[in-house]
């Protein structure tokens, strides 16, 4: 039975910018974001896939991220995001913010993100 | 915010995309397809948090309506790819459907278009049918038989609600509100010709064809100059029936003459084809009323005879209301010279089935009709909600999704709704075409031919069918839509285990709309099964009399002018060659042929007795002549039959009584030679004692009776005629007749044909019944079947425990048998509860066997109970079967 504890999401802005540098490599789905930010934190960051579409949202709505329907490589249709002008002025702006936001998760979790 | 705003559809199909991209990726990774989805599910968490409601779903009120008939459209849409992947289930909804809104939707288009609808005719809603009732004298009315009633002050034909001439003129010269008012009656005619024709014919009133704005074809209506002197002005219009059956349309037929009886008639006008009247029965023409004692026995200066049937026109800015109180005020004038009389006038929208007596018979047949076609919507919808209820489980999957994306539950509630609604609809859109086509079959159940009923579907028929589809969606829909939504929402999509599924509440349910289900077909079956018995039982009655090789023989001698001695000469001489002919075992006249109901009723006494005594009842009587007990197989128990000679002038007529009789009036002393006499009647003597024969058919109870020799100055018009078996001897018999006189027409029944007829009732209730019930049966079998197989895949583990702990396949088997039972037996005795008060409301159209005939009940409950426990064997076999290491590892 899920907790509120196995549910605990990612600060705010964290995630955002885990996706905004996921995205920077290329438009992904939902699916592909959430396996690439999870394989890139071991699995912690991102405990529930779920957690993933709000931010997703919110980057939408800021027009940072466009979305649209498209076919996966797997054959199968699913929504592909990709990074705007503007989310990439963002990502550039907040990247310094973003790797001491590093620290502090790595602080929290207790490991060394520079040692992984 | 707009331009974020996702559709829920989108955001299912992103949800699902993604769930299948991660089982793709866990299938690579070495998981099975199924373990994959649940992982995926799994790792996927709470879709509620994912997209939390109030981003997406919530809703402003501003533009709300555009929004609402958008997700209407949208849940439509969703609904109808939903049905279409589910033909089985959405064929078997919808002809289920069709049966129970088509057969109200039926009924009430048959009802209203005889009581509510307005003629088909220009300006209808300001016809009016008028209906005259008096109260302060005695007044009574015995079917179609005229009779003096009480002192003798007011004659009756057919209904006590018509007028008279002079009343007719006076309610015509002195109304103010009408700008005009016509009258009519019907009498039957002969049309010579070769052959010649027995038809209707309509004596109307001159203004009719203007009161009416009847539609004329030709030539032109009847006019207010042909209503001259009594039997001045012979013309005739015709029907547009006739016009094309006897006269091949034939343009010319204006000016021509026809003759009916003895008269000859001008025709002056055919009508329009769509003129049929304005009542049930269907005029084949129609003659200036004062034309009327040539086809009929005069009746126009008879101020105290009710044989006119009115119908007016309403003058712009009058009501019925204030109609009627003007004519009561006229008809209360002429109050004055009857002591006691207090005329009412009735004013009722014309329609095709008027007046208050009509009215009357339709409102009691109109409750019986709509409880049962409520009945059958109720098992239709029930059948429905149980097919829907059946296919949870598949949809709960779907609806889990929907819940855990946020959507409200009464927004879940709303989608199933709808395709309830939906369904509701299409079979509400097919039951209106049923519509059009069985009010005619009703009409031709009720009455050999058919009636006039006008079944195009108007805005209230329309109405109607959308009410009782939408009443249907309810009743069918909403239980299994809210039973549906009810979910667990904390386990929803974590995966396919039973515990997000149906709790034992839903179980519950379903069991209980399987026992409603069984409960309806039984009280169906039980209908069906009585009516049945009881047609069987009737059709082999001994009657009293033969039925078969009988045939009766009536000549229209009266409409042919003969006088009653003419008539009964003619008659007598007829019999005799008859009876000589080789194929006729036996001849005789009778005044009316058994179980046609035309035998006259009298209270009789004892002519020596101070008072009339009418607490003994009535008694019913016809004239017969000697050779009638031979031909119709009546033994004679005591005494002798008629004497070939009459009495001497001033001695009592000779009459044999039945044994009913005999025993009612004379219970301790011999009945023979006794005097009984109908009040102001001829005394008659007891010459015999014959054994009961039911002249009136199955309304045997209390069924006193007597034949009565043929007195001076009467006759009795119809030749009975015993056939030898295998000859056809009716050609012989109406080429004697027309030996006689050519022009006399000679109608012919067999007894066979009328027993068939009056037979037919029971014949179509039993076959309605069965046809209903088995369907309901059929349904309610599924039910069981869906219902056990649910059962026994919700027990698997527990079955598995117990064949694991050395329970034998027998003792599992009696375990799921044990509990189907259970809900078979409270739908069982449910049903047979409401069968038994059923059967007590039907009881007077049964004949033969109790309401609660043992056979009848104990025999379809217990058939019942074998395609029920039939319904059950598989499920229980398969709950046998079940392997203990698969199902205790599948938990």
């Amino acid at each position: 039975m899920s907790t509120q504890d196995d549910r605990e999401a990612l600060p705010q802005g964290t995630l955002d910018l885990l996706i905004l540098r996921t995205l920077e490599l290329g438009r992904e789905h939902g699916q592909g974001i959430a396996r690439a930010i999870q394989e890139s934190s071991e699995g912690v960051l991102l405990v529930e896939h779920g957690s993933l579409y709000p931010a997703l949202q919110r980057l939408e709505r800021r027009g940072w991220v466009a979305a649209e329907w498209g076919i996966s490589a797997n054959n199968r249709r699913a929504r592909f995001y990709a990074l705007t002008v503007k989310g990439r002025r963002q990502l550039e702006a907040e990247t310094g913010r973003w790797q001491r936001v590093t620290d502090a998760v790595s602080r929290v979790l207790g490991v060394d993100p520079a040692g992984g | 915010m707009g331009r974020h705003r996702r559709s829920r559809v989108d955001i299912e199909e992103e949800v699902r995309s993604h769930l299948e991209h991660e089982a793709d990726a866990l299938v690579v990774e070495g998981m099975t397809r199924s373990e994959a989805r649940a992982e995926a599910r799994a790792r996927f968490g709470d879709v509620s948090r994912a997209f939390p409601p109030d981003a997406w779903t919530r809703r402003s009120w501003v533009g709300g309506v555009g929004r609402l008939i958008a997700e209407l459209a949208r849940d439509a849409g969703l609904a109808l790819r939903t049905l279409r992947r589910e033909p089985g289930f959405t064929v078997v909804a919808i002809l289920t459907l069709v049966l129970g809104i088509g057969l109200n939707c039926a009924l009430f288009s048959f009802l209203y278009s005889l009581t509510m609808r307005g003629l088909p005719l220009p300006d209808a809603d300001r016809l009016v049918t008028i209906h005259q009732t008096f109260t302060g004298m005695p007044l009574g009315h015995f079917g179609s038989a005229s009779m003096k009633v009480g002192d003798g002050s007011r004659y009756v034909n057919g209904t006590s609600d018509m007028v008279s001439y002079p009343e007719y003129l006076a309610y015509r010269d002195r109304a103010r509100s009408l700008s005009g008012l016509a009258g009519f009656a019907s009498v039957d005619a002969t049309m010579a010709g070769e052959p010649a024709l027995r038809v209707s014919a309509f004596v109307v009133t001159c203004s009719y064809f203007q009161v009416l704005r009847a539609p004329v074809l030709l030539g032109r209506g009847l006019e207010p100059g042909d209503c001259g002197a009594a039997g001045q002005v012979p013309v005739v219009v015709l029907g547009y029936g006739l016009w094309q059956s006897r006269f091949g349309g034939d343009g010319g037929i204006v000016g021509r003459t026809i003759r009916l009886d003895r008269t000859r008639f001008t025709v002056v006008g055919v009508a329009g084809r769509d003129f049929t009247g304005t009542g049930l029965e269907e005029p084949d023409l129609w003659v200036p009323v004062t034309m009327e004692p040539a086809l009929a026995p005069d009746r126009l200066r008879n101020p105290d005879l009710s044989w006119l049937a009115l119908v007016g026109r309403l003058r712009p800015g009058a009501t019925p209301e204030g109609t009627a109180t003007e004519l009561t005020g006229i008809g209360r004038s002429r109050d004055t010279s009857y002591p006691g009389r207090r005329t009412t006038v009735l004013v009722d929208h014309a329609t095709l089935a008027g007046g208050p007596i009509l009215a009357a018979q339709v409102r009691s047949s109109r409750i019986g009709a709509f409880s049962l076609a409520g009945l059958i919507l109720l098992i239709a919808c029930l059948n429905v909600a149980s097919l829907m209820l059946a296919r949870m489980p598949a949809r709960q999957r779907a609806v889990r999704i929907r819940r855990a994306l946020g959507a409200a539950r009464h927004q879940v509630v709303g989608q199933l709704l709808v395709e309830s609604l939906l369904l509701a609809f299409v079979g509400g859109g097919m039951g209106l075409a049923l519509s059009i086509w069985l009010p005619g079959v009703f009409a031709r159940i009720l009455v050999p031919g058919g009636l006039p009923v006008d079944t195009a579907p108007d805005l209230r028929i329309v109405g109607y069918a959308l009410g009782v589809s939408f009443i249907a969606a309810l009743l069918f829909g909403l239980m299994p839509s809210l039973e549906t939504s009810r979910i667990d929402l904390a386990s929803a999509l974590r995966s396919d285990t039973p515990g997000g599924g149906p709790g034992p509440r839903t179980y519950r349910l379903r069991k209980t709309v399987v026992a409603a289900q069984l409960a309806g077909s039984l009280l169906l079956l039980v209908l069906a099964g009585l009516f049945a018995r009881s047609f069987v039982l009737e059709q082999r009655a001994d009657l009293g009399f033969r039925i078969d090789h009988i045939y009766g023989f009536r000549p229209d001698l009266g409409d042919e002018g003969y006088s009653a001695e003419q008539a009964a000469a003619f008659l007598d001489t007829w019999k005799t060659r008859v009876a000589a002919l080789p194929g006729v075992q036996g001849a005789a006249l009778t005044s009316a042929l058994p179980l046609d109901g035309q035998s006259a009723a009298v209270f009789v006494r004892d002519p020596n007795a101070a008072a009339p005594d009418f607490k003994e009842g009535q008694v019913f009587f016809v004239y017969v002549s000697p050779g009638y007990f031979a031909t119709m197989g009546i033994p004679i128990l005591r005494g002798a039959g008629l004497p070939a000679t009459r009495p001497a002038s001033g001695e009592p007529q000779p009459a044999v009584i039945g044994e009913t009789m005999a025993h009612r009036y004379w219970p301790n002393q011999e009945a023979l030679g006794q005097v009984f006499a109908a009040p102001n009647g001829e005394p008659r003597r007891v010459v015999g004692i014959a054994r009961d024969a039911f002249h009136g058919g199955w309304q045997r109870e209390g069924w006193a009776f007597f034949w009565s020799a043929i007195p001076p100055r009467a006759f009795a018009g119809t030749l009975v005629v015993r056939a030898a078996a295998h000859a056809d001897a009716t050609p012989e018999v109406l080429a004697a007749a027309r030996q006689l006189d050519s022009n006399v027409l000679v109608s012919v029944t067999s007894l066979h044909d009328v027993l068939e007829e009056r037979l037919r009732p029971a014949r179509v209730a039993a076959l309605l019944y069965a046809a209903l019930g088995s369907l309901a049966l059929l349904l309610a079998a599924v039910g069981v079947y869906g219902a056990a197989a649910y059962g026994v895949s919700q027990r698997s583990h527990e079955f598995g425990v117990r064949v694991a702990l050395g329970a034998s396949r027998g003792e599992i088997r009696s375990l799921v048998l044990r509990q189907g039972l259970l809900t078979v037996g409270i739908g069982v005795a449910a049903g047979l509860v409401a069968a038994g008060v059923a059967a007590q409301l039907v009881r007077g159209q049964l004949y033969g066997i109790a309401p609660l005939d043992p056979l009848v009940f104990l025999g379809i409950a217990g058939a019942l109970v074998g395609v029920a426990v039939a319904a059950m064997l598989k499920p229980a076999r398969r709950a046998c079967s079940l392997d203990p290491a698969e199902t205790l590892r599948g938990d």
